[in-house]
C-alpha cells in the first residue's frame, strides 16, 4: 500500500458553467479530490451533482474557475512544469457515457487502431497494441474484421473502451460505464475493470449510479451532492455512515439496509456489513453467542 | 446538460411585438421588404431606418442585439458598397486611378445598395429577435396555408422546419461530446495541413450521422406510436387567433410604408 503514488490532486476547485450569462450555474464548489495509482475510485451521487463535470476536469478538457489541479504523472509536463494538453488527453483515457457513439471505422480492428495510428507507430506495433487491448477487454479475435455496427451494445462498448486503452493511458476514467447494459454485461464489465487494474496496474475512476458496483470494485469513494463532496473514504467508511447517506438521499446498499432493519429488531453487528457475506457472518455470530 | 444554447437570436422581453401573431409579423416583414425596394429617393432610407429603430424600442430591445446580428455581415456591406462605387458607370468623375473611377452616380448607387442590404438584414433580425423558432414555423405554416389548394404539403413542411430547428442544439452538444471522445483517442483537429485537417473531421462526422439517423428513426417511431398521422384533422394545443391588436399592428405597418409607396408611384409616373 505504501507504493501508491498520487497521480492527480484537485484542491478547492470551483467550476461555473456559462459564467457571466443569465444561465450561469455553479457546478462544483470547493471540491478536493485525489487519484492514486492502481486504485479504483468511484464517484457517486445524483444526476446534476457535478460528477461528470469533475471527471471532465481530470484530463484538462475543462479548466476550473478557481482552485488548482495538479498532475503528478510522467510525461504530461514539459521542462518548465507546464501541462501539455495533448499528452494529458491520452495519459488519462476518457470513456464518456455511451462510448459506443464514438465508434466510426469500418472494422473493429481499425477502430481500436485509430488512436495508435494517430501516434504514427509502425504497423507491427499498432497490431500488437490493438490485439493486446482487445484481449484485455475480452474481444475475441474473429470479431476483428467485422463491422462494429453489427455488434451488440455491450460488445460495442468493450470495443470503444479498447480503443481508449490502445492509447496506453496511465489512468482510465469511465463516465457511467454500466448505463444501459443488461445485468450479465454489467457483471462482465465489472470483472473486466478489476482485471484491467490487475494486469495493467492502471488506476480507474468510475462515475456510477450503482452503489453495489461502487462498493464491490472501489478502493475509494467520493460521494457528491450539489457540486460538493459530502462524503469520501473507503467503501466501508462511506457505506457504513448510514446517517449521512440518509441525509444525502443517496440510498443504501441492500446488505446495509437489511442490517439496519435487523438492528431495529435487536441483532447487533460488530461492524456495519456492506455486502451479503458480511451480513451473513454477522447474523451467524449474533446467534452463535 | 447545464449548458443552455440560445437558438437563433430570440430575445424574450415580453413586449407587445413579442406577443403579436407570428403570421402578422411575417407578413409585415414582407411588406417592409417590398417597401425597401420601392425607395426612389435617398431620404426615405433614413425614414425606414428610423422606423426600424422605433420598432426596436417598442420591442424593448437594446440596439446592441441588432448590431450583434449585423456584425458578421459587415464584410458583405463593405464589399457591395465598394463594388458599386468602383465599377458603376457615370459621367461625373470625382476621382480616377487606373481602371478605377469614382463617379457621383457610383457613390449614390453604392449608398443605395448598402442601405438596402442593411435594412433587409435589420428587418429580418427584428423578426428573429422577437419570434421564437417554434412560433416562426407556426407562422410560416399559417402563411403557406393558401398553397394547400395546389396540394403543397404545408403541415409537413412546417413540421420539418420545427424538427430541424429543435435538433440544432442537440447536434451541437453531440458534436462537442464526440469531439472530446475522439481527442481522448489522440485525434488532432488543429493540423496545419488543410487536407489532414479535413480528414480529421471524419471521426466526428460518421458518429454524428449514425446517431442522427438513429435519433430520426426513434423520433419517427415515437411519433407513430402516438398516432401521428400528418396534418389531417390535427388541432393545436395552443390555439392562437389573430385579435384586434394583430390587425391594428398590420394596419400600422401599412400606414408606415404608405409614404414610401406614394413616393414610388409619383416617381414611377414621371
Amino acid at each position: 500500500m505504501n507504493s501508491k503514488k498520487k497521480l492527480i490532486s484537485i484542491n478547492n476547485v470551483n467550476f461555473i458553467y456559462n459564467e457571466g450569462l443569465p444561465t450561469e450555474c455553479q457546478a462544483l464548489s470547493g471540491v478536493n479530490f485525489e487519484l492514486y495509482s492502481s486504485e479504483i475510485t468511484s464517484l457517486i451521487g445524483h444526476t446534476g451533482s457535478g460528477k461528470s463535470t469533475l471527471v471532465q476536469l481530470l484530463n484538462g478538457q475543462r479548466s476550473p474557475a478557481s482552485g488548482e489541479i495538479k498532475w503528478h504523472m510522467d510525461g504530461v509536463c514539459d521542462q518548465k512544469g507546464a501541462v501539455i494538453k495533448q499528452k494529458l488527453c491520452t495519459a488519462i483515457g476518457m470513456v464518456f457515457q455511451y462510448p459506443e457513439d464514438q465508434v466510426f471505422e469500418e472494422t473493429v480492428y481499425d477502430d481500436i487502431a485509430f488512436g495508435p495510428r494517430q501516434l504514427a507507430k509502425s504497423d507491427g506495433e499498432i497490431e500488437a497494441t490493438v490485439l493486446k487491448s482487445a484481449d484485455l477487454m475480452g474481444i475475441s479475435r474473429d470479431l476483428m474484421k467485422r463491422s462494429p455496427f453489427e455488434l451488440s451494445g455491450g460488445t460495442l462498448r468493450k470495443v470503444a473502451i479498447a480503443g481508449v486503452l490502445a492509447m496506453k493511458p496511465q489512468a482510465l476514467v469511465l463516465d457511467e460505464p454500466m448505463a444501459g447494459l443488461d445485468p450479465v454485461s454489467c457483471d462482465a464489465l465489472a470483472k473486466l475493470l478489476l482485471e484491467l487494474r490487475e494486469n495493467l496496474d492502471i488506476s480507474i475512476v468510475m462515475v456510477s449510479h450503482n452503489l453495489e458496483y461502487a462498493a464491490a470494485l472501489s478502493d475509494r469513494i467520493y460521494c457528491m451532492k450539489d457540486g460538493r463532496i459530502e462524503l469520501s473514504g473507503t467503501p466501508r467508511e462511506v457505506f457504513s455512515n448510514i446517517e449521512k447517506l440518509d441525509e444525502l438521499k443517496i440510498g443504501f446498499l441492500p446488505a446495509a439496509s437489511l442490517a439496519r432493519s435487523l438492528k431495529c429488531s435487536g441483532i447487533k453487528f460488530e461492524l456495519n456489513p456492506i455486502n451479503a457475506a458480511e451480513l451473513v457472518r454477522g447474523i451467524i455470530k449474533h446467534y452463535g453467542k | 446538460m447545464v449548458n443552455n444554447i440560445i437558438l437563433g437570436q430570440y430575445m424574450p422581453t415580453g413586449s407587445a411585438i413579442h406577443r403579436a401573431s407570428p403570421k402578422i409579423k411575417i407578413i409585415s416583414l414582407f411588406l417592409l421588404t417590398f417597401s425597401v425596394f420601392m425607395v426612389k429617393e435617398q431620404y426615405l432610407y433614413f425614414y425606414l431606418l428610423a422606423l426600424s429603430i422605433f420598432i426596436l424600442k417598442i420591442a424593448k430591445l437594446k440596439i446592441n442585439f441588432l448590431l450583434k446580428g449585423l456584425k458578421p455581415l459587415i464584410f458583405l456591406f463593405v464589399l457591395t458598397f465598394l463594388l458599386n462605387v468602383l465599377f458603376a458607370e457615370g459621367d461625373k468623375i470625382l476621382y480616377e486611378w487606373g481602371i478605377f473611377k469614382i463617379t457621383q452616380e457610383g457613390l449614390i448607387q453604392g449608398f443605395n445598395f448598402f442601405m438596402r442590404v442593411s435594412l433587409l438584414v435589420i428587418f429580418a433580425t427584428l423578426l428573429t429577435l422577437t419570434t421564437s423558432p417554434v412560433e416562426l414555423s407556426d407562422g410560416i405554416e399559417e402563411c403557406l396555408r393558401p398553397l394547400k389548394i395546389v396540394k403543397f404539403p404545408v403541415h409537413e413542411f412546417a413540421l420539418m422546419m420545427t424538427i430541424a430547428l429543435r435538433f440544432i442544439p442537440t447536434l451541437v452538444i453531440e458534436v462537442d461530446k464526440i469531439k472530446r471522445a475522439q481527442q481522448a483517442r489522440g485525434a488532432n483537429f488543429n493540423d496545419s495541413n488543410l487536407i489532414n485537417r479535413a480528414k480529421s473531421f471524419i471521426p466526428i462526422l460518421i458518429p454524428l450521422f449514425i446517431t442522427s439517423f438513429k435519433r430520426a428513426d426513434e423520433l419517427a417511431i415515437a411519433m407513430e406510436s402516438r398516432c401521428y398521422m400528418g396534418g389531417e384533422g390535427r388541432t393545436k394545443f395552443r390555439h392562437r387567433k389573430d385579435g384586434f391588436f394583430d390587425y391594428f399592428m398590420l394596419a400600422l405597418v401599412l400606414a408606415s410604408i404608405y409614404p414610401v409607396v406614394c413616393n414610388y408611384l409619383i416617381n414611377f409616373h414621371k
